[in-house]
């Protein structure tokens, strides 16, 4: 994007003395990965040893080592859940993609030209309070049965909360700001895309962060609804073959997929609004 | 319609230099808004003269909500107003002009930027090619004494040394006019001094004097810094007295000692008071 970044090996100056704190925070990243490891082992243990015991019937909820069985299985060279992740990623991508761009323009836009945000605030509220399940048919009677529908609900989910966001951190951009760029002679475009940009991008992330998540989440449902393939097809049918064992696996695979964005997003964050560690608090 | 205070023979700034700004009859209003507000409007400005010669260094001086930001503004081309004349180089200003530095009270840093970068923010947006860019930096940064803080971040940075950056920003694509938002109110009386001294230092340096606006409200500050100091009315703000400084320069902190210094402190402190007491409308 268009935000410098400051190298990586900046220089300490007397200015803020912070080295003492240094080695004390690398511990607490270690630590939150032991932490995690440990938490993740003891959930499993559980769930292992609950069914083991009986305690939850294994038909219902299966071991993990049986879902570590399918899903090795399923990615297995005659396996079917490894066919499934490419088009259902393709779909999440794409239609979290469109959100994006349109999120942030159309955000920019209204956040920064009053007369459009108080214009359209009662049609935006109608839209982003309405539920996506609704608006299938709607969907589904633009575009088909095909890809183009499942990218719609998909564009339409993530949208609203990466356009919010966006709408908001604008109008929080400092006006001084703005103010400083016209007197140094920027333009409009400038002003747009090397100075509100910029300066919303620390608030317009948790948007886009959601968006991710609302993108998978319509895009498991717009698959259930019907599609040839795909890992919303392949749980529902799994579950529907009684193959209990395979559906988990689905589900596991969806769930590291979404974590995998996740962690993608906070890394781009971390990279594009490097330089606000230390404003504040974050 | 300015009153002469000036009890002693006027001296004549300096006239065979050329205007560089004038403003006659300046009238700006702001319409109330908010709660209780009405719907009258307030009259900021009002009949409003001012004059600037090229090189001068004046200094706005004037109680808070006077006007005073409000005609920077308006010079700076970051708001209109409603009456009057305002001409830079003998054209009416019409929006924003390239050739007006402006620096801000909060320093208005781009806090994702280095220190570096801020201060080619102009130079890129003028499309100067690289190495010019970062020799025009480089010597900038060096006048201001913070070259070696180059590649910080602005947060890094203490507020008179922000200050120093914001200056360097608005000097590095070489302005004709300068003009400064009460720059020192936020920093501390130490800084605030090395800084004032500072900026007569840059401002001496320059190849050619450049024309300095600088609003304050601060007496000594004013009389330290200025050639002339427009004293103003409370709001609507017009200008109520100029006032010749005539302390020697280049000036330093014996300036301050000076007894020139202390009658033109007394003189201004005079007409402030008596504009405080001139019924409240």
């Amino acid at each position: 994007m268009t935000v410098e970044t400051r190298p990586r090996t900046d220089e300490r100056t007397e200015a803020q003395p912070e080295k003492p704190s240094r080695s004390w925070s690398e511990w607490a990243d270690y630590d939150k990965y032991v932490y995690g490891t440990v938490g993740v082992a003891l959930f499993l243990f559980v769930w292992w040893f609950a069914n083991t015991t009986g305690l939850l019937d294994p038909k219902f909820l299966t071991p993990p080592q049986n879902i570590v069985t399918a899903l090795v299985d399923g990615f297995s060279a005659d396996g079917k859940l490894g066919r499934q992740v490419l088009p259902s990623l393709r779909r999440g991508l794409a239609g979290f993609l469109i959100a994006t761009v349109l999120g942030i323009f159309l955000g920019i836009l209204v956040g920064s030209v009053r007369t459009l945000d108080k214009l359209f605030e009662p049609i935006l509220n109608f839209f982003r309070n309405l539920s996506i399940l609704a608006l299938f048919p709607v969907f589904l009677l633009f575009f088909g049965i095909g890809e183009e529908s499942k990218i719609a609900i998909v564009a339409w989910a993530a949208f609203w909360p990466i356009f919010i966001n966006t709408t908001n951190a604008v109008k929080g951009v400092e006006k001084i700001l703005v103010s400083a760029a016209r007197t140094l002679g920027a333009g409009r475009v400038y002003i747009f895309t090397r100075i509100v940009l910029p300066a919303a991008f620390p608030n317009i992330f948790p948007g886009l962060r959601l968006g991710a998540s609302h993108a998978f989440t319509a895009l498991v449902a717009a698959e259930y609804l019907g599609a040839t393939e795909g890992l919303g097809i392949y749980i529902r049918s799994a579950q529907e073959g009684y193959q209990i064992p395979a559906m988990y696996s689905g589900i596991v695979v969806l769930g590291i997929i979404g974590v995998t964005l996740n962690l993608v997003l906070a890394g781009i964050e971390k990279r594009v609004t490097g330089w606000q560690l230390g404003i504040t608090s974050r | 319609m300015t009153r002469s205070v000036v009890d002693h023979p006027a001296v004549v700034p300096d006239a065979a230099r050329p205007v560089k700004i004038s403003a006659r009859n300046l009238h700006k209003e702001f319409k109330n808004v908010g709660k209780g507000a009405g719907n009258g409007v307030t009259e900021v400005l009002d009949d409003f003269d001012l004059e600037i010669r090229e090189g001068e260094f004046l200094s706005l001086l004037g109680p808070s909500g006077c006007g005073k930001s409000t005609f920077l503004n308006i010079l700076a081309g970051l708001e209109t107003f409603e009456g009057g004349e305002l001409l830079l180089d003998g054209a009416p200003v019409r929006g924003v002009s390239k050739n007006i530095g402006v620096v801000f009270q909060n320093y208005a840093l781009f806090p994702w930027l280095s220190v570096r970068k801020n201060v080619e923010a102009g130079l890129k947006i003028r499309g100067v090619p690289a190495a010019r860019k970062r020799e025009i930096s480089e010597r900038i940064l060096t006048t201001v004494g913070l070259e070696s803080f180059a590649d910080h971040l602005p947060h890094r940075l203490s507020g008179g040394m922000r200050q120093r950056v914001a200056i360097a920003r608005s000097l590095a694509y070489d302005p004709d006019v300068l003009v400064l938002d009460e720059p020192f109110a936020a920093l501390d009386a130490q800084t605030r001094e090395f800084l004032q001294g500072e900026l007569l230092r840059i401002w001496e340096s320059g190849a050619r004097k450049k024309t300095i606006l600088f609003v304050t409200h601060s007496i000594d500050e004013a009389i330290f810094l200025s050639d002339r100091i427009a004293v103003m009315s409370k709001r609507p703000g017009k200008v109520n007295a100029l006032i010749e400084v005539d302390l020697p320069r280049p000036r330093n902190d014996d300036s301050r000692a000076a007894p020139e210094f202390g009658r033109i402190r007394a003189q201004v402190a005079q007409i402030l008071k008596e504009e405080a007491h001139i019924g409240d409308r």
